[in-house]
This record gives structure tokens, sequence and C-alpha cells, in this order.
């Protein structure tokens, strides 16, 4: 019995010590994003833009085959739901909100937490056991500023982007599913889903977004940087960031639902 | 020796990692200008010693001065500033395997200085040229043999003009010209720069070549220092066995115990 409380303990401890410690790493991220370019030490510009690239315009195809063939399910689910009272025009509606407000920037992000979390935590993991970022704090140059902070603010940038992008093909494929398949007129199916559709629908998922990418670049750098021993600790590391990412997404996707619904928003 | 200046003094540091005490109560002063080889067996702790020296550990007690400045008590801006007047030369080499080895050699001057991307490149070419590397700039350090990998570290660790020089384990996993070539480097280094030098490593070879003084480390204590020929001469039954490489000696690895029935039993 003592046994098991002791294993509580130590669990507490531990739990007390990530996050203590992932706060600090969140903190000086963020503060070489922010301060640090103002205190003349910029970051390392050229990897910001080669991050964007490989996070953001790489993802393009993928984050787009997720989003439309959502949205064609989305339509068809929801069609067959709203024949029953007639209603099946307001499937573009339904499709578009679903979309801008919860599943453009969740199904986003989890294909992102998978695709470039995974490879910031292999990257940064594999550097440090390869003794890299030893070799960089050595030269005095910290690694936080000159490979963690462009990482983030890459995905800061691109995930928004990126969610924009998945919203409309999710849209397209809600779209498609309507005028072909449902037989909705065109226009009327276009004009259903705008009238319904507001700005707040849109800046809600986008804010999210935001959040997403944070978690999904702040646990990436964080386990990362914690990975021990070998090429096995990296595979772990990766999978546990990639885990981590996807549970702290609807965690925090379900508390800021929760925000704006109970505050109107 | 005894008029020179010490460039670094380690004082009674002491370090445990994990379980184990790695260092116990090391001291060592290093002057300047000369190249000190610290020598012991393999997890003798001397890298623990070294990654001590180069502010990447921080001991448990004790104090470790570069110059006249106690890295332990140093804010991180401070420490970050006594860190650029020394290079590293890693046993793995830890070249960033993203960046070319130009990028390589020329980043320490990059973060650090507002020198013409111009002079930079030409800063670059000189010091792949005194290892021996010139024409190799615009390759990635995957395409590179162990021993240019090595040798593209020194550059690296050099492009700075660095006080002070550490070398884990320079020679190690090298063929025995490549390590020659090394070994010349590091004596080429010390006299021409006037850099100090000190060195990681149990090539013994290595250690008669380059050494103007040696430190003997043995689980966690400096067991014997002075020059080699102090060394060759030591009385030490330990240090004779490590020179000599016998099996037979103070330092047993076949364990001839008897519980070793018992233990295989289990």
């Amino acid at each position: 019995m003592i046994k098991f409380f002791e294993k509580i303990g130590a669990f507490t401890k531990y739990g007390c010590f990530v996050l203590v410690d992932f706060s600090k790493l969140s903190a000086e991220t963020l503060y070489w994003i922010f301060v640090g370019p103002f205190k003349k030490k910029p970051l390392n510009t050229p990897h910001v833009f080669t991050q964007m690239v490989f996070m953001g315009i790489r993802s393009i195809v993928i984050v787009f085959f997720v989003t439309f063939f959502t949205g064609v399910v989305l339509a068809m689910q929801a069609a067959y739901q709203l024949a029953q009272v007639g209603a099946v025009v307001y499937v573009s509606s339904l499709v578009s909100i679903s979309l801008c407000r919860e599943l453009g920037p969740v199904l986003t992000a989890l294909v992102i937490a998978g695709r470039v979390g995974a490879a910031i935590t292999a990257e940064i993991g594999s550097m440090k056991v390869t003794e890299q970022i030893e070799a960089l704090e050595t030269m005095a140059i910290h690694p936080v500023r000159f490979l963690m902070a462009p990482k983030v603010l890459a995905l800061l940038i691109m995930l928004p982007c990126l969610t924009i992008i998945g919203d409309f093909s999710g849209m397209l494929g809600g779209y498609l599913m309507g005028v072909f398949n449902l037989k909705i007129n065109s226009a009327l199916y276009i004009q259903t889903a705008l009238k319904f559709l507001s700005l707040k629908d849109i800046y809600t998922g986008l804010s999210k977004s935001i959040v997403f990418a944070l978690i999904i670049s702040l646990v990436g750098c964080y386990q990362g940087i914690k990975t021990r021993e070998g090429a096995v600790g990296v595979g772990e590391a990766t999978t546990l960031s990639v885990v981590t990412s996807f549970i702290l997404i609807i965690l925090a996707d379900c508390v800021l639902t929760g925000i704006y619904y109970f505050s109107n928003l | 020796m005894e008029d020179k200046k010490v460039a670094i003094s380690v004082q009674n540091v002491n370090k445990t990692l994990g379980d184990r005490k790695v260092l116990n109560g090391i001291n060592l002063d290093i002057y300047q200008g000369e190249t000190f080889v610290i020598m012991g067996g393999s997890g003798c702790g001397k890298s623990t010693l070294l990654r001590h020296m180069t502010g990447a550990l921080v001991p448990d007690k004790g104090k470790v001065f570069i110059g006249d400045r106690d890295l332990t008590t140093l804010s991180k801006d401070e420490k970050d500033r006594t860190k650029r007047k020394f290079g590293m030369c890693f046993q793995s080499s830890a070249l960033l395997d993203s960046l070319s080895v130009e990028d390589n050699v020329s980043l320490p001057l990059r973060e650090h200085t507002k020198l013409d991307p111009h002079i930079i490149n030409i800063i670059v070419k000189m010091k792949l040229g005194l290892v021996g590397l010139r024409g190799f700039e615009h390759l990635m350090p995957s395409m590179l043999s162990g021993g240019m990998k090595k040798r593209v570290g020194l550059a690296r660790a050099i492009a700075m003009d660095p006080e002070i020089v550490f070398y884990d384990e320079p020679t190690a996993g090298l063929d025995p010209i490549v390590a020659a070539v090394i070994d010349k480097l590091i004596l080429d280094l010390s006299k021409k720069l006037l850099i100090t030098s000190v060195v990681v490593t149990h090539d013994m070879n290595s250690v008669f070549r380059i050494a103007n003084r040696v430190a003997m480390l043995h689980a966690g204590r400096v067991l014997e220092i002075g020059t080699p020929e102090d060394i060759k001469n030591s009385k030490n039954a330990i240090v004779q066995q490590f020179i000599r490489g016998e099996t037979e000696g103070p330092v047993n690895f076949i364990d001839k115990g008897d519980d070793y029935l018992k233990d295989l039993a289990e």
C-alpha cells in the first residue's frame, strides 16, 4: 500500500517537474521570437524560411486530401439526417460552419502533428544524441534561439495558413458532393453556406490553430531536447511527441470551444 | 613552466552522475600555451572533466577557473562571453549535419561577429587550408570520412581564433597516419597560434607525441601529473600498466571473484 502511494508521489513529482521544465522552455522560445529580435539578437532567418517551406508548402497536399474527403463525408452524413426533415439545402451551412469552427483547425493540426511534430522531435533528438546540441552550446550559440525558435515561429505562421486551405478544400468537398450528388443548385449552395457563416466562425477557428501550432512545435522541441540514449531514445521521443501533441490538441480544442461557447463567441 | 600564467584551474571538482561518483576531488592547473593531455581508461571521468572545463556540466562541488573567471558562478551572458574564447573538437566531430562544411566552420563567425560575409568566406578558406581541406567547402558532413570530419571539427573549433582548444579523443577511431596528421595539427596550432590545448585521449602514441604535461586520471582522481618523461618513469603500478597496455596488473577487467560461479548460476 505504501508503495502505491510512493508511486503516486513519484509520478506527481515527475509530472510537476516536466510541467515546470516545459513552461521554462516555452517561455524561453517565445522570448527569442518576440523579444530577442529587439535586443539585437535576431532569429536565424534562412532557417525560418526553410522550415516554413517544409512545414507549410510541403504539407498542402496532405492537408488538402484529408479535409477534402472530410468535407465529402460530412456532406453525405448531414444529407442523410437532413433529408428526413426535408432540409437538404442546409448541408452547405452545416459543412462550412463545422469545418471553419472545428474540423478544419483540428484535422489540420492533427495531420501536422503527425508530419511536422514528429520531424521536429526526430531532428532535434538526433542532434542531441550526436552531441550537435552540445557543440552549439560550446560555441555559445543558444540552441533554443538557433534551432527551436525558428521552428516555432515558422509553424505559428504556417498552421493558420494551412487551416485556411483546409477550410476551403473541405468546403470544396462538401460543395462537389452537394451539387453533383445531392443536386443542390450551385448558387443556392454557395449562398446558403455564406449566409450562415460569420466572420467569428472563421477567426475562432484560426485562433485555435495558433494555439495548436504552439502545442505541436513546443511539444516537438521539448521531447527532442529531452531525448536520451541513442536511436531507441529518438524513436521513443518521437512517438511521445506525437501522442502528447494529439492529446493536448484535443484537450485544448475542448477548452477553447468551451470558452467560445459559454462566452457566446 | 612555473612562471607561466594559469589558463585553466580546476579546483576540488566533484561530480556524481546517476549514483556513480565520476569525479572525486580533481585539482589541476593548466598553463597558457601548453599542450596538456588528460589520459586514463574508459569511464575514468576524463570526458566528464573536459565537459566541466567547457561549462557543459556544472560541478556538484568545486570551482573551474578560465583565466580569473569562475565558470561555475558566471551569469549566462558572461559564460557565453567566456565560451567564445575557446573552441572544442568533439569525439564524434559533432558537425551540424544539415549544414555544409563551409557553413559549419563559419557558423561561430556568423553568430558572434559582424564581419562581412566576404571576409568570413576568406577566414573559412584559411581555416580549412590549415587542416588540409581546401576545396571541400561545399560538401555535406555525411559525404566526409571520419578523419575529414574530425579535421572540419578542428577547423570549426579554431574559427574564432580561440585562446584555448579542447580536444575530446581527437585520434580515436582514425588510422595511424591520419592520427599523426591530427597530432601534428594540434602541435602546429599550439606553436603557431600560441593556443592552449587540452587533449583527452587514451592513445599512448599521441600522448607522447604532443604532450607538454600529462595528467593520469583513475577512478575520478588525478593519479599522477607531470611531463611525459615523469609519466614514463612513474613508479605507480596503474600508470605503468596503462602506458604499457598490459592485461595483468592492479586494474583487472577479468573478474575472478568467489561470487563468479554464484553469479552464473543465478
